[in-house]
């Protein structure tokens, strides 16, 4: 009894441990977010500032050359917003065909559909930007956003799980109300589909959120800046780095994040679970 | 349970909205009689924000003019200038430097604008104006600014390490003896980093009368790369003896301002006199009494010192504007108002308007009158001013040289002569595909 | 009339019709932004077609040709690989290991698993690649831990090899999703298979590697390819926090294509490098799942 117990302090002692330091990382970018830049140059290990700084957070705020990280937020929140709906709602309507449609073609379709996801973006990244690029469409959001409308081969794949689920017997109910197979996807699935459209909404939303690539591809003018691209100024404006105000808007770019994860974390263990996607 | 819901929702809708209505605020307007121009620039978060407030005065001064602008970092600022160039949609102004060959098709000359009297030039030279005028004798631009490639250096640690301090005519032995004794007696850099090897390496040679470049884009300006061989050799030195950082330690070195010389570790920084001002003054800002000179690029014994004036770069008229009359005019302000000029304060060079130098010479603080100094400095040594060509593929043959060839040159990897040799075979591949 | 309506709307409710037209955003989406993408890029890779300039040739096998000779694609391709297989296995045996001590049932696991999820949910994240470099910076956080330890300060960026560790590191670090996937995968495993186990007395190595992982391997297969891919699309973490170097030393095949294509203009040569990274990804991919079925059991349900 006695040594069991023992082994079971041990354990908790030994995984907080390491959890203290796996997450360390992030705990001394946020009390960054309050030194001064010298203590952060130092490379102290402490997580408490010696002065507390909390001008990094209006200094970074400013942002640059009148553009401030409010707009910075907005790009992002535009374009991950945007994306979101529109990887939800195409998703959901291809799901319903591959799941609930019988025809030929189909498992044709779904199988391009599957290996989709291993063509590693590098190779249409080039073609891609050109399209857009002679489209006029570089330096807009569009493609940012406009790709999300086609669907994503891991939210497809996702929500065909959930809907597979989902009692056939209903459509057949709905079919002797008088619906036909498109009110069916509206009134009866797409509703019933809302756990699985959460987590298809959260990841996006955080991709999207998280996306440095194409933002740095297709955006030029900094008043079209994501927070993302927004950060790496800080590192590049051939100014003295302000390390302080650069982790005191790390530290805010990461809140949405921090946000959905206190909220959402089921959803988004979920999604992991059914897709087995990177984080 | 259902009320909750329905604020939620009423909640999201607003923040939605909250994010929304700013943009199309922004799209509304406009549509009165202003003319709006626009214009771009690269450089330093302190260029954005003088430049941004120059801005904001040419405004006020012509209330029917809005100028909207971006900017950006050298690379970023390219890669937009790019795709706006083969979407033939350049902001009205554009700043380039001694690149502009790469964009002249999307360069408006500005003779006739001159001509007309809406650029005034009646206050410079006609040396200024030929410094960035084609062979052609087309005016691309008015430089915003003049400045010359040279060494800022710390007079104080050269009296520590017992060394005579840099005086026109030293050599590059002198030079390399110097940073290996300040590295030996106390234990800093002589050196911080040569921002970009490649431009060192081009005035190295120029001084031996090689040029690096050709006129004609698909060749070379020589053909024997052991030309080069030297400045590796003195390159490997000085890093082996600690004199320069390492790789590893040169990558925590992103600016001028974050420049070791700012911090006291080391005694000199190779820099254009016009980013002197911004060094010397993040200096200043350390210790108030720190001290920093200007003093011209060492040669070779008896060589010639190949220093010259040029324009540091320019506002050019891209020849997508709809508004080239208005975009003159923001030019004319631009080089020629005095507190426009007084807010810029020769960041981007000395200015080559003679009334505009008239007042701010004796506003000068010692940090910018010693840039005019220097300026003088190689006047009197006799270089000229000059204007530089650019070849399309430079970028990539500098990037190859200073983030592959030098580093493994400096890490032991390669020797001199193999750092040449790379070099050479590279650059002559690229130009061929010019 | 009113027949033609009622056959329209037969007609309509076909599953072949609703199929295609529920799916046609996928079938417009994979043609417009992925298929005819490819095959330009597939043509572009026989070109000299440069950013900025209208006017573009056919070079043949140019651009392969540069590759070939190029010994920075040499060693962008080298980089990349060490980085992969270096990061990707112990990634997953650190997902496996945590998931498999994350799996009891004591109080707190939850939090814990929550906890050591953190990392990978913002480790893609700017803001994280930017502290991780200032971390591993001579005089950083890192460097002064192992000062403090009474090693020499070791500095991570200054030599090609060294530099690539503080990037696995951070790979490494993210194993949070998988650790996610492999304790959903644990507890699916049917107790009467641990029971039975136990009874013969088993001890608990022998349960971990002989019912354990052998029920896992589906999804350790999975997971496999799929950081593999990722792995080898490594950009953004070596932009920001190394650039490449030093002396290309993480110069990865993502960025060196990146810049070819935007920093350098060389739109056809990046084309042609892009198309060799996917086959290769394929053939790497086509190996695992080849050999995959020697060491991947699946149990009938």
């Amino acid at each position: 009894m006695k040594k069991q117990s023992l082994t079971v302090i041990f354990y908790h002692v030994l995984v907080i441990a390491f959890g203290f330091v796996m997450v360390y990382p992030v705990l001394w970018m946020i009390s960054g977010s309050l030194k001064t830049n010298v203590e952060i140059v130092s490379g102290a290990l402490t997580l408490i500032p010696r002065y507390w700084v909390w001008e990094n957070f209006t200094t970074g705020w400013r942002g640059f050359a009148g553009v401030t990280f409010g707009t910075f937020f907005r790009n992002s929140f535009i374009i991950a917003v945007f994306s979101t709906v529109g990887i939800t709602l195409s998703s959901s309507l291809i799901a319903y065909s591959f799941a609930r449609m019988r025809f030929r073609g189909r498992t044709l379709l779904f199988t391009i559909m599957l290996s989709t996801m291993m063509i590693p973006g590098q190779v249409i990244m080039i073609p891609q930007f050109l399209i857009f690029h002679r489209l006029g469409l570089v330096n807009t959001f569009v493609p940012l956003i406009g790709p999300s409308f086609f669907g994503g081969a891991f939210f497809i794949f996702l929500i065909m799980q959930f809907m597979v689920s989902i009692p056939k017997e209903l459509d057949e109910a709905g079919i002797c109300d008088g619906c036909n197979k498109y009110s069916i996807f509206v009134r009866i699935i797409f509703p019933l589909l809302k756990p699985a459209l959460i987590t298809t909404a959260i990841i996006q939303f955080y991709w999207a959120w998280d996306n440095f690539m194409g933002p740095l591809i297709y955006l030029n003018s900094p008043r079209l800046f994501t927070v993302s691209l927004a950060l790496r100024l800080f590192a590049d404006t051939a100014s003295i780095t302000n390390y302080g105000a650069m982790f005191a808007m790390s530290t805010l770019s990461l809140m949405p994040v921090f946000i959905m994860f206190l909220f959402f974390n089921k959803h988004l263990v979920e999604g992991i679970n059914t897709s087995g996607i990177k984080g | 349970m259902k009320n909750t819901k329905r604020i939620c929702r009423l909640v999201l809708c607003a923040v939605i909205l909250g994010i929304l209505t700013p943009g199309l605020a922004a799209c509304g307007r406009g549509d009165d009689d202003t003319i709006e121009i626009s214009i771009a620039w690269w450089g330093s978060q302190h260029r954005h924000d003088i430049t941004s407030e120059v801005i904001a005065m040419f405004m006020d001064q012509y209330p029917h003019i809005r100028v909207v602008y971006e900017f950006a970092d050298g690379t970023g600022y390219f890669s937009a200038l790019d795709t706006r160039a083969a979407a033939n949609d350049v902001w009205d102004l554009f700043q380039l430097g001694s690149n502009y060959p790469v964009y002249i098709d999307h360069i408006v000359p500005l003779n006739d604008l001159i001509s007309r009297g809406v650029i005034d030039i009646s206050n410079t030279t006609q040396d200024f104006i030929d410094i960035t005028t084609t062979h052609n004798g087309d005016i691309v631009g008015i430089s915003n600014g003049v400045n010359a490639w040279g060494l800022a250096y710390d007079p104080a640690m050269f009296d520590a390490a017992g060394l005579p301090r840099p005086a026109p005519g030293w050599t590059w032995a002198d030079f390399e003896h110097a940073a290996i004794t300040i590295a030996n007696t106390l234990g800093h850099w002589g050196m911080g980093v040569f921002t970009n090897d490649a431009i060192t390496l081009t005035q190295f040679m120029a001084q031996k009368g090689v040029d690096f470049w050709h006129i004609d884009p698909r060749r070379l300006g020589f053909d024997d790369p052991s030309v080069m061989v030297p400045y590796f050799r003195m390159r490997q030195n000085m890093v082996a003896a600690n004199a320069m950082p390492d790789p590893g330690e040169a990558m925590g070195i992103t600016d001028i301002e974050g420049d070791p010389l700012v911090f006291g570790n080391s005694a000199m920084a190779y820099l254009a006199s016009n980013q002197f001002i911004a060094l010397a003054n993040a200096a200043l800002a350390l210790d108030p009494n720190r001290q920093l000179s200007m003093t011209v690029l060492p040669t070779h014994p008896g060589g010639q010192v190949a220093s010259d004036i040029v324009s540091s770069q320019m506002f050019s008229l891209s020849t997508s504007s709809r508004h080239p009359e208005e975009a003159a005019k923001f030019l004319n302000f631009w080089v020629n108002n005095v507190p426009a000029n007084e807010v810029l304060q020769g960041e981007r060079g000395i200015p080559i308007m003679e009334h505009v130098r008239a007042v701010l010479r004796p506003q000068a603080t010692p940090v910018i009158a010693e840039t005019y100094a220097f300026i003088d400095m190689i006047g009197d040594l006799g270089g000229g001013t000059a204007t530089v060509l650019n070849n399309p593929r430079q970028q990539e043959v500098e990037d190859f040289l200073n983030d592959s060839v030098v580093d493994r040159l400096v890490l032991g990897m390669i020797t001199p002569e193999e750092a040449a040799q790379e070099v050479f075979e590279f650059a002559l591949q690229v130009v061929g595909f010019n | 009339m009113n027949l033609d309506r009622e056959r329209i709307s037969r007609f309509m409710n076909k599953d072949v019709v609703v199929g295609y037209i529920f799916a046609l955003p996928f079938i417009i989406g994979f043609l417009g932004i992925m298929l005819i993408p490819m095959f330009m890029s597939l043509y572009y890779s026989f070109t000299n077609l440069t950013l900025g300039r209208i006017s573009y040739n056919w070079v043949g096998l140019a651009n392969y040709s540069r590759m070939w000779n190029d010994a920075r694609f040499w060693n962008s391709m080298r980089v990349t690989f060490r980085f992969v297989f270096l990061s990707v296995p112990v990634r997953m045996v650190f997902g496996l290991l945590v998931a498999y001590a994350l799996t009891r049932k004591y109080r707190g696991v939850h939090g814990y698993r929550a906890t050591y999820y953190l990392p990978t949910l913002i480790g893609g994240s700017i803001a994280v690649a930017l502290v991780w470099g200032q971390m591993f910076q001579r005089g950083g956080v890192v460097y002064n831990l192992f000062e403090m330890m009474g090693l020499n300060g070791i500095h991570w960026f200054g030599s090609p090899t060294l530099a690539l560790v503080p990037l696995i590191l951070m790979n490494v670090w993210q194993f949070g999703a998988a650790m996610i996937i492999f304790a959903a995968g644990i507890k699916d495993i049917p107790e009467t298979y641990l029971e039975a186990a136990a009874i013969d007395g088993a001890n608990k190595f022998q349960i971990f590697f002989q019912i354990i992982l052998p029920c896992l391997t589906p999804i350790i297969l999975y997971n496999l390819v799929m950081q593999t891919i990722a792995a080898f699309m490594t950009f953004t973490q070596a932009f920001i926090i190394t650039g490449g170097g030093p002396a290309e030393g993480t110069n990865f095949i993502a960025l060196y294509i990146y810049n070819h294509a935007f920093s350098w203009r060389n739109m056809g040569y990046a084309s042609a490098m892009s198309w060799v990274l996917l086959v290769v990804v394929a053939v790497i991919t086509g190996i695992i799942l080849k050999t995959s079925k020697r060491w991947t059991f699946y149990t009938n349900e």
